[in-house]
């Protein structure tokens, strides 16, 4: 099954998770993202994430130069970028809660 | 570790051709994510290998382009929005020059600017539309009347009342009306102006054939004048200068040529049927009927007398002259051609003609 399609409604908690953690910039968090298992998402998924949390006030950005090569422009959550991913995380583990019941109820006539 | 190579065309080239595949997006949103996009781009060719293509990373630039906008989370925009803006966008140039030249046009007959203009115009227009009006009400009216009674209310004290109290109502109701239009919502406002302009041309095409009609004169056509010389006879000479007598024309279908008028000889005209035709005089209708084949037989008029043949085409060549004959061999009179032909001078008056 093509995850990336899954993967869409969680791209703004996904993101906004990996930048509470630490700060950084755009191709070095789709690097975190792919250390940490999630190899479907693509480099536009991310880049078009990060724009729209900025234009929605979740992220900040600043320029930092690099001792090789252009500077970076790392972003960084801001207040209701972390009320928001407060919001989506406690929305994520419901449906997520609700899913893993769902799943283990057993299907009818298997032990 | 070594410099980077230089990616920065592989980058523009890459950019242009997302830019392209994102050109529906709404402008702030498209001028947001390119403008960061070539920094990222930037920032990803540093990291990629040495012999990598951004295309190898990325994938193809339509790829990239529809991830962005699904991200972008914005819907593409809808044809008919797309269609309207970019029409706006063509347009905008022209009409900036033209509010530029009707500004200068206002400015240049003493007003501040061309709004200014507008306004000092507008109860001018709300008076001409409903002179407009009042002009196509009296018309359609008289119109309807004068096809059930036949009277002209045009020109007689009811109809010039008529006329006056209808231009009186219609102008006060559009002066009214655009006074009432000014509070209204532009939208409102359009369908307004719409109408009036529509109304104009309607009026236009009603009233058109006040400018094209023509007074219809009648021209006296009695007398026919025909600049052309009509033919009255026929003379066929050889180039001798002999004058072929009891020849028939015919033109290049075997049709015989109807020149000429036999009636119109000062003296008494030959029988332009002559019967000495090949049917013999014993046979008076076929004759007849032949001579309708053959057409006329020329000369119509006896030439006696008259000088007809130019001068420098009598040249005397008895050798030749035998041969000369009227064509088809149906002229009867073979003999006096010949005669003629080994005189040293011949003269038309000589032939022998009947």
């Amino acid at each position: 099954m093509d995850r990336s399609q899954l993967l869409k409604g969680l791209l703004d908690i996904i993101v906004l998770r990996v930048l509470e953690r630490q700060d950084g910039y755009g191709y070095e968090i789709l690097n975190r993202l792919r250390a940490g298992g999630f190899d479907d998402l693509g480099d536009a998924s991310v880049y078009g994430t990060l724009r729209r949390l900025y234009r929605a006030g979740y992220l900040s950005t600043y320029v930092q130069p690099s001792e090789s090569g252009p500077h970076r422009k790392y972003y960084s959550l801001t207040e209701p970028g972390r009320k928001y991913l407060r919001q989506a995380r406690e929305a994520w583990e419901d449906v997520s809660d609700k899913m893993r019941v769902l799943f283990d109820v057993p299907a009818k006539g298997r032990p | 570790m070594t410099t980077p190579p230089d990616r920065s065309t592989e980058i523009a080239s890459y950019l242009a051709a997302v830019e392209r595949h994102l050109n529906d997006l709404p402008t702030h949103i498209r001028q947001d994510l390119m403008s960061e996009l070539d920094a990222h781009l930037t920032e990803v060719a540093a990291d990629l290998p040495p012999g990598n293509a951004l295309r190898d990373l990325l994938g193809s630039p339509e790829a990239y382009a529809r991830e962005l906008r699904d991200t972008a989370e914005v819907d593409k925009e809808p044809v008919g929005a797309r269609m309207r803006r970019r029409l706006a966008d063509a347009a905008a140039p022209a009409l900036a020059r033209l509010k530029g030249a009707a500004d200068r046009y206002a400015v240049s007959s003493g007003f501040t600017d061309a709004a200014e203009l507008r306004d000092r115009l507008r109860p001018g227009w709300w008076v001409l539309r409903g002179a407009l009006v009042a002009a196509l009400f009296v018309y359609w009216l008289s119109a309807a009347q004068y096809g059930v009674t036949g009277y002209s209310i045009f020109g007689s004290i009811p109809g010039l009342l008529l006329i006056a109290g209808a231009l009186l109502a219609c102008v006060w109701a559009s002066m009214r009306f655009g006074a009432k239009s000014a509070e209204w919502g532009a939208r409102r406002r359009r369908w307004v102006a719409a109408g009036g302009l529509a109304l104009v041309a309607f009026t236009g095409y009603q009233f058109m054939w006040l400018g094209f009609s023509v007074p219809v004169e009648y021209v006296e056509t009695t007398t026919y004048y025909d600049d052309t010389p009509s033919v009255q006879d026929v003379r066929v000479y050889d180039e001798h200068g002999n004058l072929l007598t009891d020849v028939y024309l015919f033109d290049e279908n075997g049709n015989p040529l109807w020149l000429g008028d036999p009636y119109s000889c000062p003296t008494a005209a030959r029988d332009p049927f002559a019967t000495e035709s090949p049917y013999g005089d014993e046979y008076e209708e076929a004759v007849q009927s032949a001579d309708e084949n053959l057409g006329y037989q020329y000369p119509l008029c006896d030439p006696e007398g008259e000088p007809t043949m130019p001068a420098e085409t009598a040249e005397a060549d008895p050798t030749d002259g035998p041969t000369a004959t009227a064509p088809d061999g149906e002229s009867p009179t073979e003999e006096p051609a010949t005669e003629a032909a080994e005189s040293a001078t011949p003269t038309p008056g000589e032939s022998p003609t009947k």
